[in-house]
Formats: structure tokens, sequence, C-alpha cells
């Protein structure tokens, strides 16, 4: 497991974090504690309770998404942007449309299918695409934290709970939801840290579920 | 469409030797009070309610919660999740959800392994919250609760089982999504009879059963594209549209000692990182 630790400032009213993680779900969640004891996993589609699912949507498949996607993210970064006010437009006709369908879906049925399976493939390379499917599998996407198949997934922080703390937003790092040995928490500010052997961790909630980043040492350690 | 019950003279002989499950008062008033499920009753078509019944039945159920200015519900939830080898575990959730529409949002969950925490949505902030592990996240996304939804599960990868539920879209969305809508039967069983509606969308069969007031009482989702089939079942009680939620329940207040902590956003959407409104 390579971990790029790098220190960013502390920001205080800096509204987002776009730093890439590389991240790593192990199985089984929980530490101690008789959770997950019995290595079961207990996240998978059903876990969902989604009303549609995105088949064959397996954890090879991100993996391949992800090394695209990170390989050329400078450029997804900007190009996000420039697009923005253009699906955010083409989304809303769409659900707007929606407000005039009187017909169940039988009748678009295969075209839809044909268009969403042409737009799976695209997803492959483009990002973007995705955005296209978005009505359709919304609620599906839950499942992207649910491979527990020791696959690399790649995440950012929102939210800024690390704002203010001495901890590192990390260019790269990695979050496991088990930590790799009994830590004991120690408390620097306010923040609980988590080590094991040379390596530190913070919980941050990676989906619904608590998990652990890898962060620098805390000050002091 | 009829379906089949391979199981029909089991349960037929069980059936009758157990009157108790029958409560013959109760149905007579429901059927005096709803002629149309009345209509062919007595011929040999068990099937009177018909294929349009069940798509108006799903379609009432789905604008009764979509048109609710405010409910609350308990809901305890079964699901399969197929192990890499093969074999398929059910865990089960408890959650209750309170909706306030426009903003504000409620969930408390507890997993049967204990696991504690939820999510509060006031129309600025959505809080996760875990009490087990004592933690909280804040993340600032202003809208209404149909906005936060469709945030925290599509962007935020957060678990929102029959998220879409949650929407004031729901008949549009059930729409679009399913491809067929049947009428399996009517279930008497219970304290109050059902309709039993199968549908399907492209990748998911569902099967509602809805009482008279239109609000379901069971649903279950089967996955029938991914490996083993596995299911998500959600048994409905204490529906509760009509009594207005005090706006406090929506106050999110960290528990004492509790420790506020990151939310990983996954890179794959850059979309959402773009939107995203996080606070320091």
């Amino acid at each position: 497991m390579i971990v790029n630790l790098k220190s960013s400032t502390v920001v205080f009213g800096v509204a987002l974090f776009t730093a890439i993680f590389f991240a790593t779900e192990l199985d089984a969640r929980g530490r101690g504690g008789g959770r997950g004891g019995g290595g079961f996993s207990r996240t998978g589609v059903a876990s969902g309770g989604g009303f549609s699912a995105r088949s064959g949507q397996r954890a090879s498949q991100q993996v391949q998404r992800q090394s695209v996607r990170t390989g050329s993210q400078g450029n997804r970064q900007e190009m996000a942007g420039d697009r923005q006010a253009n699906r955010q437009g083409n989304r809303e006709e769409a659900w707007g449309s929606l407000d005039d369908r009187q017909e169940w879906a039988d009748d678009s049925r295969e075209d839809r299918q044909d268009a969403i399976k042409d737009r799976q493939e695209d997803r492959q390379e483009f990002v973007d695409d995705e955005l296209d499917d978005h009505d359709d599998h919304w609620d599906d996407h839950h499942d992207r934290w649910d491979d527990n198949d020791g696959e690399f997934l790649a995440g950012a922080i929102v939210g800024g709970a690390i704002v203010g703390t001495a901890a590192a937003a990390s260019s790269s790092t990695t979050y496991i939801t088990t930590l790799p040995c009994t830590a004991t928490a120690v408390v620097v500010n306010g923040v609980s840290y988590y080590n094991c052997s040379s390596a530190w961790y913070q919980r941050s909630y990676a989906g619904s579920q608590v998990a652990y980043i890898a962060v620098e040492a805390p000050s002091g350690y | 469409m009829t379906f089949t019950r391979k199981v029909i003279p089991l349960i037929i002989a069980g059936m009758n030797s157990i009157p108790a499950y029958s409560d013959k008062s109760e149905q007579e008033a429901e059927s005096a009070a709803n002629p149309a499920t009345q209509s062919g009753i007595e011929t040999e078509q068990k099937e009177a309610p018909g294929a349009i019944d069940a798509k108006s039945q799903l379609d009432g159920m789905a604008r009764k919660l979509a048109g609710a200015r405010q409910f609350s519900v308990s809901i305890h939830m079964n699901y399969d999740v197929v192990q890499a080898s093969g074999q398929k575990i059910q865990f089960s959730e408890v959650r209750k959800v309170q909706i306030s529409r426009p903003n504000y949002l409620r969930v408390d969950s507890q997993q049967s392994d204990g696991d504690t925490g939820g999510l509060i949505f006031d129309g600025k902030t959505l809080a996760l919250f875990n009490t087990t592990e004592n933690v909280y996240s804040q993340t600032t996304q202003p809208g209404d609760v149909d906005a936060v939804v469709r945030y925290a599960v599509g962007k935020l990868g957060i678990r929102v089982p029959l998220a879409r539920m949650l929407t004031s879209t729901l008949p549009q969305e059930l729409q679009k999504l399913s491809t067929t809508v049947d009428y399996v039967e009517r279930n008497i069983l219970g304290a109050m009879p059902t309709d039993h509606i199968a549908a399907q969308t492209k990748n998911v069969d569902y099967q509602v059963w809805i009482r008279k007031d239109m609000l379901p009482t069971r649903m279950i989702l089967t996955y029938k594209n991914e490996p083993g089939q596995p299911q998500f079942e959600a048994v409905f009680s204490s529906w509760n549209l009509t009594s207005s939620i005090n706006d406090s329940t929506f106050t999110f207040t960290p528990a004492k000692g509790a420790e506020r902590i990151p939310t990983l956003l996954p890179a794959s959407r850059p979309n959402g990182m773009n939107k995203t409104q996080g606070d320091a």
C-alpha cells in the first residue's frame, strides 16, 4: 500500500477540498467489539434498497475506470467546471420532461436500454457521461463504497471537518474500514488518531460508514 | 398477468383450518368501502382489479407519499448480502424516517449489529451522525428534501434505502423506471388487507403491498441481475401523515463528546465536487 501524503494548509472558510484519494476498502467493517466478527460483508447491492441497480458494475470495472480518471484528473477538473452549467441544464430538462410523461415506460423501454448501454460503455472513458445516466441510477451510487474486494476507489474530502485540525488533507491517501491493528485512540486537539506501526489514521465518513483515512502523525508523535 | 402460486393446495388447506386469519367483518367493511375491488369478485376471475388497477394503485401510493406535507414511518429492513463465497447472508436494520417538506428530513437507523446513527437535514446542512462511534459530519448543501436525498445517495454514496420514496418525484420515477406493473392478489392477512402489486424495472423486480389508505405495508426489491439475486425487504409500520413534526426534530445537536469528522466524496463524480459547498 503506497501512501503519498502531502500536507496542505489548514484553511478556514474554504468550501471545498478536491483532493483525490486512493482508497483501499477492506473486508468487514468496524474495529473490535464483536462487530463484523464473522468476517461477513454486510453491504452489497441489496443493502442500498434502490429501485435501480447497475448490473455488472463490479469492482474490476471500477478499478479500470478509476485508473483512467486519476490519470487525467487535472484536465477533468477543468472540464467539469466548464461543463457544469451545460450539464445542469440538460438534467433539469430531463427531469422537467417527466412531468409531461403520461404513459408508462413500456414504449420507450428498448430505446432507453440501448441508450443506457451505450452510455455505460462511454463511461469507461468519460466520467462526465455518467451524468446522462444519473436520472435512472442515482439511488444506486451507494455501492461505489460497497465493494469489499480490496479494490481501489477514489475519493475526495467534502464538508471540511479536517479543517482546523492538525491533520493533513493530502493529495493522496487511503481509507480502510478496519484498522490493521487494535489501536487505542490518541486525541490531539479534539481529533482522534489511531496508530498502527508507523501509520496513523483518522476517522472519516465513506458513504454511510465510518472509515479510517491515512494521515500524518499528530504533532508530538 | 396471472401469477403462479405453486403451493396452492397446502396454503388453502392451511388457511381453512385457521379461521382466526380471516377477520370477516373487517373484510366486508373493506369491500363495501371500496366498490372497485368488488366487481368481478364473484365470477371465476380472481384477477378482477387487473393491470390498469395495479398501475393506479401503485401510482396512488406514490402520489400519496409524494404529496404528503409531512410523514413519519418506521421501517424494518432485511437485506441479503451475497458474500464472495456465494453464501447469502441476511442483515437487518430499523429506520425511522421523518420528513417535513420541503426542507426537513431525519433518518434514525439501528443496524442489527448495534451500529446506531442517522442523518438530519434542515434545508441547509446535511449532518451524518453515528452514536456508536460518537462521530458526526456536516456538509452544507442548501436545498429541499428531494435535492438532499439525491445529493446524499447520488453524490456522497450514503445509504438511504428506498431513497426514491422520500422524494416528491416518486410517481414520475416509478413510472419512468417501471416496465411492467401487475396485480397479484388481494392479501387478506394481517391487520389490514392489502393489494399486492408486482412491478419490474430493468434490473430490479419489486413488490409492494398497499393498504386501503394507499400506504405501503411491505415492499420487496429483488436484484434479479445480480449474482445470487439478493433481496431487500421493508416492512412499514407507524405511518403518520397527519401530525406535524416539531422543527426541533430536525435540528442537529452533536452528542456530548462527539467528534466531527470529514466526509469522503467519491472522485468518480467531479460534478459533485463542483456543486459541493463544504463548510469550514
